[in-house]
């Protein structure tokens, strides 16, 4: 560079720091902030959920930060440590190389079976959910709801690994059963999980004589329903008590198991219950009667207490709640980084 | 003044729905990106929306920074592509308007300090994009060359080169007596 260049380099230098540095507008803090904190409430739950785990990712990295920093002594020490890694990865390198020193035989079988255990565990970010309803589902309010109810992640773990319990939800969930209000009522009702989960109940749907009754009974009282609309819609009471004096209700009243049934104060509760009547003459809680793997998970205690919670039964009426069940690795995967993500935010 | 791990501790608690966390990294940075906006823009006006663009999308895209890199160069990229989107969209740049506040000076000085700055100010439009984005970074924002390059992610030689050729540029349009 000659001589010259330099001079106008330094005037130019001079120039430019004479310019006076600019003030942004007084406003535009509370400016942003208004944007920011508008931007804050339009955030969608999935958003939210995204966010929150990005935080626990952000604040572990602060905290391995302040780790490294604590441990700023010991630097020597991983020097050392990492030192003798090296020596010991050069060994063995030598000894795949050379073959020396020459192992016994047998070694084979041990080194297979500890590759088989090498697998890496599955991770959150693991996870790709590719179906777009199963997407959609765990997208939704309702999944968020469910998946914060520690008995309904239970449950839902269990159908999301049980192809029957998944097959009777998914059947439940297709047939509209828990969209309808009555039903859901009554599936969130005390008295009906006592009785649902009661052995009594599981005795009695383990006879499949008495279960085709109890099916058949709920069908009759749809028919019932159906065929007198004015009287199911005035009083769900009288539609119960014409099907209590029915065939099929003395037939499935003498069995020895519906007596044992009956004897409980659950079920007398259950049955003076008008929202219990107004249920059981509704198409869909028939339909889902006569299916013979809602029977079967009937009674299975855990689906009668799951069948009792509100948020389950708003997740159910979710139109691709089905849809979700049916890609069962999925939501099984969804599930399983969801709780993580979820377990660590909460750290 | 913010330091690297109070930054990233406010960008966590935003994420968590704390949006009044944001606030110290707005205080803390919208003076740099605002001027950044201005030199890029020429107009304070869509300075201003530009800087207030930023800081909102960086609000929305926080899940996406990487707390293992500089929160500003990070925020700067996005204020630096707001300031380039709005100027592809608008109209021929203005020069700088009277209500514009400079920091410090009286009557006569306040308007000197005008008429360099708007002298500067034309001479920077006379920049390619890549030429003018190291001279604001250099001579306004205060950065080195090391935080220039992180910042625009070239290697320092790239900056002291594109600086370089810049100042070559400018020096004949900036030199006393001999302005326009």
């Amino acid at each position: 560079m000659t001589g010259p260049e330099f001079d106008t380099e330094d005037d130019l230098e001079r120039r430019l720091a004479q310019v006076a540095p600019v003030n942004p507008p007084r406003d535009m803090t509370a400016a942003i902030m208004a944007r920011v904190t508008e931007t804050e409430q339009g955030f969608s739950t999935w958003r939210r959920w995204r966010r929150a785990a990005h935080a626990a990712r952000i604040t572990n990295f602060l905290r391995r930060g302040r780790v490294d920093r604590a441990q700023g002594g010991s630097i020597v020490a991983k020097k050392a440590i990492l030192a003798f890694a090296g020596v010991g990865a050069a060994a063995i390198l030598v000894f795949i190389i050379t073959g020396y020193p020459p192992t016994g035989s047998g070694s084979e079988g041990a080194i297979g079976a500890a590759r088989r255990d090498q697998t890496a565990q599955v991770a959150a970010a693991d996870v790709k959910v590719t179906d777009p309803a199963v997407q959609q589902f765990i997208q939704s309010d309702a999944f968020d709801k469910v998946m914060k109810d520690p008995q309904a992640r239970s449950f839902m773990s269990q159908v999301a690994s049980n192809s029957a319990l998944s097959q009777a939800v998914s059947s439940v969930a297709q047939s509209h059963l828990m969209s309808n209000a009555q039903v859901a009522s009554l599936f969130s009702n005390q008295a009906y999980a006592q009785v649902m989960s009661s052995a009594s109940f599981a005795q009695l749907m383990s006879n499949s004589a008495t279960a085709s009754q109890l099916a058949s009974l709920s069908a009759a009282a749809s028919q019932a329903a159906a065929s007198n609309a004015a009287a199911a819609s005035n009083s769900a009471t009288q539609t119960f008590a014409q099907l209590a004096s029915s065939q099929q209700f003395s037939q499935l009243a003498s069995s020895q198991h519906f007596a044992q049934l009956a004897s409980t104060a659950a079920f007398v509760q259950l049955m003076s219950n008008s929202g219990f009547a107004q249920a059981m003459s509704n198409p869909p809680f028939a339909q889902a009667m006569s299916n013979t793997q809602f029977l079967s998970a009937l009674g299975n205690a855990q689906f009668a207490a799951a069948m009792a919670n509100a948020s389950l039964a708003q997740a159910m009426s979710h139109a691709h709640f089905s849809a979700a069940l049916n890609n069962q690795s999925q939501l099984a995967a969804a599930m399983q980084a969801y709780s993580q993500s979820h377990s660590q935010s909460q750290q | 003044m913010l330091e690297t791990h109070d930054e990233i501790a406010c960008v966590a608690r935003c994420l968590k729905g704390e949006a009044s966390a944001f606030e110290p990294l707005v205080t803390q940075y919208q003076r740099v990106l605002f001027t950044v906006a201005l030199r890029l823009l020429g107009n304070a006006e869509d300075a201003r929306d530009a800087t207030q663009n930023a800081f909102v999308r960086a609000y929305q895209r926080l899940d996406t920074f990487d707390p293992s890199r500089r929160f500003f160069s990070w925020i700067y990229r996005i204020a630096v592509n707001e300031s380039l989107n709005l100027r592809r969209a608008q109209r021929p740049h203005e020069t700088l308007p009277e209500t514009l506040e400079t920091a410090g000076g009286g009557a006569i000085d306040a308007v000197e300090a005008r008429e360099l700055s708007e002298r500067v100010q034309a001479a920077l439009m006379t920049l390619s994009t890549e030429h003018r984005e190291v001279v604001v970074m250099r001579h306004f924002a205060d950065l080195s060359y090391q935080e220039i390059a992180e910042t625009l992610d070239i290697p320092e030689k790239t900056v002291k080169s594109r600086l370089f050729s810049a100042r070559q540029r400018l020096a004949p349009l900036l030199a006393t007596g001999d302005g326009r």
